[in-house]
């Protein structure tokens, strides 16, 4: 195999367990290198979890990743590979950032501080204060910054923008985007805001209740997806083909959120485009109707 | 590392050297004569590795825990591996050279046995002096470290290595010392007493009137005991020092 055909990432029934809590669940997926992949899913779902199996943080307790085909693991040579910005962006409160940066520069052997510095200077970040004394807006600008001037060739960013206003969460992500410009840099940036996430990223994996929902391109899941709305009628009257994600049924009316595989040939439907949020929103909601419903059987067994 | 090491713990450097120049200066101003100024001195430098410990040694790694700055440190690129070599040995280092400067300075100052008037071997004066002060820096501090990458929070860490140092430092000041070496017993009279700076180990028997039964420790065996108790203090160091291998290696971040 050709080393440009090796994926970013490649796991295989991979699982972590917390105590008797699974927190990620046989996750098998394949992300080609050279894509900005949103990692969606509820707080909870595993996503923290999956980034820090990712860059070898924690240890799978089932199954395995590979990151460019080498499982994570404590070398330099795989260390020197990823970049990773934890949730809440920790720093050494009482450092600055020029601290920060001259830190990178020895624990590492590829560093571009040049361009980090100017990263910042053009965001007008002073470099000699305390970043305790920073806004998170300013702090994770200074995570972002660090991670890039590691020059990684996947990054790995754990929900950089939850605590940022939307301003700040604007000038992250033109950041971001000017950032993954560079040609060959694969990232995968965790939220549970997709609505941020949706200008940068081309490829999308929804977590929910610890499993893989959904993984691809952006744009195929938009051309796989309808919403069906038609006179009302029975679950078993609707043509092979469809899958239903998600029904809504008035006294009339069926509204259904459907995965296609060709075109939709049964004329009563009337059939539009739909929203990478609703596609999102009701691959969730089935995984919590069928939590829900698991809960209900308990309830009866006792 | 040696960068970060120094960036990160320079402020405690300078705490420490400052402790060790106010010492100095106490030393040097205080009176010889003023027994209950002794007596202070022995404290002092009796609760310094312990200090040490609780302040430098159990928030070394605990910090990085509670404050997450660990998932930081660890995706650079350095294994854990290195990074925890160059936090034990900088501050292995660190507490035995501070450790013996410390015992120096009060050595120096007491010429012990002669000032304190009493037996070297005795608790108090023995643990001040010689090489013990430095095993038991070394000691508290890798007590800390291991201690906190066990519980990864600051406080719960410091009252445990606080807890753990003072039992481990008592039980074997009080009920494993006394028997490093078989302690002498002979009956003396009156008139010859103890051996001079013999440590008494209990008091002594009435045996008739030739005199009295005295089980003690010669004063020429100190140094013996100073290195029985210093391998002591660093195979205990050594274990937590595996501990906490053990515990950055294996367990996840």
């Amino acid at each position: 195999m050709n080393v440009r055909d090796v994926p970013a990432i490649h796991t295989t029934g991979l699982g972590k367990r917390y105590g008797s809590n699974w927190g990620l669940q046989d996750f098998s997926v394949s992300v080609p290198r050279g894509h900005v992949t949103a990692l969606v899913g509820p707080n909870g779902a595993g996503k923290t979890t999956l980034l820090k199996l990712l860059v070898g943080l924690c240890a799978p307790s089932a199954g395995e990743a590979e990151v460019f085909g080498r499982v994570p693991q404590q070398s330099e040579e795989f260390l020197a590979s990823i970049g990773y910005l934890a949730q809440d962006v920790p720093l050494y409160k009482q450092l600055s950032a020029d601290d920060h940066l001259e830190i990178g520069a020895r624990l590492n052997r590829d560093w571009d501080a040049a361009a980090a510095r100017a990263r910042l200077a053009a965001l007008r970040i002073p470099t000699n204060r305390p970043v305790a004394t920073f806004s998170g807006g300013q702090r994770a600008q200074v995570g972002l910054s660090l991670v890039l001037a590691k020059r990684p060739q996947l990054l790995l960013l754990d929900e950089p923008m939850a605590a940022l206003d939307p301003l700040a969460r604007r000038e992250f992500l033109a950041s971001l985007t000017a950032a993954v410009a560079d040609e060959g840099l694969s990232v995968v940036v965790s939220s549970h805001l997709l609505h941020d996430l949706e200008r940068v990223c081309d490829h999308l994996i929804l977590l929910a209740a610890s499993r893989t929902q959904l993984c691809g391109d952006i744009d195929e899941m938009l051309a796989e997806h309808r919403t069906l709305v038609g006179p009302r009628r029975a679950a078993n009257e609707i043509e092979p083909g469809l899958t239903v994600v998600k029904a809504t049924e008035t006294a009339r009316q069926t509204r259904l959120l459907v995965r296609v595989d060709g075109p939709v040939l049964d004329p009563s439907w009337e059939v539009t485009e739909v929203g990478l949020e609703d596609i999102v929103l009701a691959y969730m909601e089935q995984e919590e109707a069928q939590a829900g419903g698991q809960l209900v059987e308990l309830g009866r067994a006792q | 590392m040696n960068y970060l090491m120094w960036r990160l713990h320079r402020n405690q450097l300078l705490v420490a050297g400052g402790a060790l120049i106010v010492l100095t200066v106490v030393l040097l101003i205080l009176p010889k004569s003023d027994n209950h100024a002794i007596e202070a001195i022995v404290y002092v430098t009796i609760v310094m590795p312990l200090l040490l410990g609780l302040f430098w040694g159990a928030p070394l790694l605990a910090k990085e825990f509670e404050d997450g700055t660990n998932g930081l440190a660890w995706t650079q690129g350095v294994t854990r591996r290195r990074w925890l070599r160059s936090n034990l040995m900088w501050a292995i280092l660190a507490a035995a050279v501070w450790g013996a400067a410390v015992t120096a300075v009060v050595t120096w100052w007491s010429l012990a046995e002669v000032s304190l008037g009493r037996s070297r071997l005795g608790p108090g004066p023995f643990d001040i002096q010689g090489i013990v002060p430095l095993a038991y820096s070394v000691f508290a501090v890798v007590l800390g470290i291991a201690v906190g990458s066990m519980f990864r929070r600051v406080l719960p860490a410091m009252a445990t290595t606080l807890a753990a140092f003072v039992a481990v430092r008592v039980v074997i000041a009080v009920l494993v010392r006394p028997h490093f070496m078989s302690p002498v017993s002979r009956v003396v009279s009156l008139a010859q007493g103890l051996p001079a700076g013999a440590w008494l180990l209990s008091n002594p028997a009435y045996v008739g009137p030739n005199g009295t039964l005295l089980t003690y420790q010669p004063a020429n065996r100190f140094w013996a005991f100073q290195g029985i108790e210093t391998g002591v203090f660093i195979v205990l160091a050594a274990g937590l020092v595996a501990l906490a291998y053990r515990m950055v290696l294996t367990r996840d971040a």
